[in-house]
């Protein structure tokens, strides 16, 4: 029996898996990161191995942005850094211009007649379905099948279109007309470079 | 209670939304390629079109009616379908999304179940421009059903509430409705159930659950318990993993050479293999298939396909493509005016559940590689980085001359509005 038992169980030399046949081909090491980090850290380590050359980052492919830190310092060895607990929230362009996402459309606007109000030429205005038009909103509105921008405004009941330009007349909108509001405008954005 | 939702016309009331014009008209959008019809608007029903006639066979009708063709825009249909999955998503926390234009929403719990039918209608209307309908039953397969009453009867304005029908009402409009409507029961299951005197919606109700079981299998049996009010199909909350990954199109026109098919091959598969990557997923098999014309009688019809095993399961696209091209040499048939190819894979796995294979093989530095390029197309433009056989700009690519810009996935193709107007 205690023969037999020696025979059985113990090394064998040659089994399991072969030094460094990781993935990372080299001894790796159990160490306590931040949880929030892990992906980073993940990140990095295939990164720096797939390509010491390229500094990747993966970009969503829908319209995207890259919010920016209100404040970030370099990760340094040693004494930890007196702000960290201060970094409070990233600035992200979507959440100050846009309200509710699902509802919220970029048009092109062309010509001048909004001018007095700021819109210009080429600018892109961003328009949200969600909201009902009351008069003073700018709103994107079709007439008769055709779209156009205009400032709402109302006359004994009646809604008119005023543009923000001596140059042009009001429109009154009479029954005749097939008149719907499409969407309220509530920013633009004019790129200078 | 179950409600399903779904978009009218989903295509249709897509392109109305950035083209007024378009209200009032009959309007048809045409599938890949300008072949067939896919969507009608109410208008061009009334014409009497049929889904999936092919364009060429209402030529006439067109020209004698003016109705709008348009080829089909799916970035901006994937895109208004995914606000409106969100909107509809903040009515239930249980919503299982069962194709793009209709969802399931559970509303066990909510009292209100019509009015929160009626306020889905308001919002997607007001927010999205998106008419819909809304049918509520305690079962997916009445849920169903009372969709297709709201859409036919309009004093219901667009919202069915079975569970405030009496049982007397409910029976009298099932024996109204054609079997065939049922959800689950295809045509060819309408047929033999009218050949043993099933006829309406009702009659299958009525009928015996355990002797149909045997007769038609356990999902007829589980239809008809859903018809009576006994939940089989529960609100799927997962969506579950594709098992076929697809990539086809027909060519703008028809091809001949082995060298071109080689093209569309291998365009195919770096797709099919991306979109594998993207929902972390590995392929036992790669299917090639190709045909020629079936509407041209005159010409010979030629189609043949072919199943590959893949050595180890994979999203490689290289691997992937290797296969798929000696697929194509076998079923390659010279002097054929083919009209359409494709590439499918199938035995979809899991990334992370996958086994680890006896043979050492270099998937690893292969997947790197694939991460790099993807990061890098995503990044760029979408072929930055393409194998060699896949061009930029394929001679053989597909007919979309009535095409409406990407209003809400591209900057350079918004909605233009002349404020001079």
């Amino acid at each position: 029996m205690i023969k037999n038992k020696k025979q059985h169980g113990g090394l064998r030399s040659g089994a399991g898996r072969r030094l460094n046949s990781g993935i990372y081909g080299e001894p790796t090491k159990v160490i306590r990161v931040p949880k929030s980090k892990v992906f980073d850290i993940k990140k990095y380590i295939i990164h720096s191995q797939a390509a010491n050359v390229f500094n990747i980052t993966k970009i969503k492919p829908s319209l995207s942005y890259q919010p920016l830190n209100l404040f970030e310092h370099k990760v340094s060895a040693g004494f930890p850094s007196p702000a960290d607990d201060h970094v409070e929230k990233k600035l992200d362009l979507n959440e100050y211009l846009i309200k509710q996402k699902e509802a919220t459309f970029f048009v092109r606007i062309k010509g001048d007649s909004m001018i007095g109000i700021g819109i210009h030429d080429n600018d892109i205005v961003i328009v949200d379905k969600s909201q009902k038009a009351i008069t003073g909103d700018i709103v994107l509105a079709s007439i008769d099948g055709d779209f156009t921008v205009k400032l709402l405004s109302n006359n004994k009941s009646k809604y008119r279109l005023l543009a923000a330009n001596e140059k042009y007349k009001p429109i009154e909108i009479n029954k005749s007309m097939q008149f719907e509001i499409w969407g309220v405008i509530t920013g633009s954005i004019r790129k200078f470079k | 209670m179950i409600a399903l939702v779904d978009v009218n016309n989903f295509y249709v009331s897509c392109e109305r939304l950035f083209n007024p014009k378009l209200f009032n008209k009959p309007v048809v959008v045409l599938s890949n390629n300008d072949g067939c019809i896919i969507s009608r608007s109410n208008e061009a029903k009334l014409l009497g079109i049929k889904m999936g006639t092919p364009l060429f066979k209402i030529k006439d009708l067109i020209k004698s009616f003016g109705i709008i063709v348009l080829s089909s825009n799916y970035p901006l249909y994937a895109d208004i379908s995914n606000r409106a999955m969100i909107l509809l998503a903040s009515f239930s926390p249980r919503q299982e999304i069962y194709s793009i234009d209709e969802c399931f929403l559970d509303l066990s719990g909510n009292r209100e179940p019509y009015i929160t039918g009626q306020i889905i209608k308001k919002k997607l209307w007001q927010y999205l421009g998106m008419p819909v309908c809304v049918g509520i039953a305690p079962t997916k397969t009445l849920a169903k059903l009372a969709n297709y009453c709201a859409k036919k009867q309009s004093e219901w304005s667009g919202v069915c509430n079975f569970s405030e029908l009496s049982i007397v009402k409910i029976d009298d409009l099932m024996s109204k409705i054609n079997v065939s409507e049922v959800w689950g029961v295809g045509n060819k299951t309408a047929d033999k159930l009218r050949s043993i005197g099933i006829y309406s919606v009702l009659d299958l109700k009525k009928s015996d659950a355990i002797y149909m079981k045997k007769k038609f299998g356990i999902n007829l049996e589980k239809t008809i318990y859903e018809l009576n009010k006994t939940i089989c199909f529960p609100v799927n909350l997962k969506t579950p993993l594709k098992k076929q990954v697809i990539s086809s199109r027909s060519f703008g026109y028809p091809i001949e050479s082995y060298n071109l098919l080689v093209e569309a091959i291998t365009t195919f598969t770096s797709r099919v293999a991306y979109k594998s990557r993207q929902q972390n997923t590995l392929a036992e098999y790669v299917s090639v298939f190709i045909s020629s014309n079936p509407f041209q009688k005159k010409r010979y019809y030629y189609r043949n396909n072919i199943t590959l095993k893949l050595p180890y399961p994979t999203n490689d696209t290289n691997l992937i493509l290797s296969l798929a091209l000696e697929g194509l040499r076998f079923i390659y048939k010279a002097n054929i005016k083919y009209a359409k190819c494709g590439v499918v894979l199938s035995g979809m796995i899991d990334e992370s559940k996958t086994q680890a294979y006896l043979w050492p093989v270099k998937t690893v530095e292969r997947s790197r590689l694939n991460q790099v390029i993807d990061t890098i197309n995503v990044k760029f433009d979408k072929q930055s980085i393409r194998l060699a056989t896949q061009p930029i700009n394929p001679v053989w690519k597909m007919k979309q001359s009535r095409k409406s810009q990407s209003f809400t996935t591209s900057w350079q193709e918004l909605l233009v509005v002349n404020s001079v107007q």
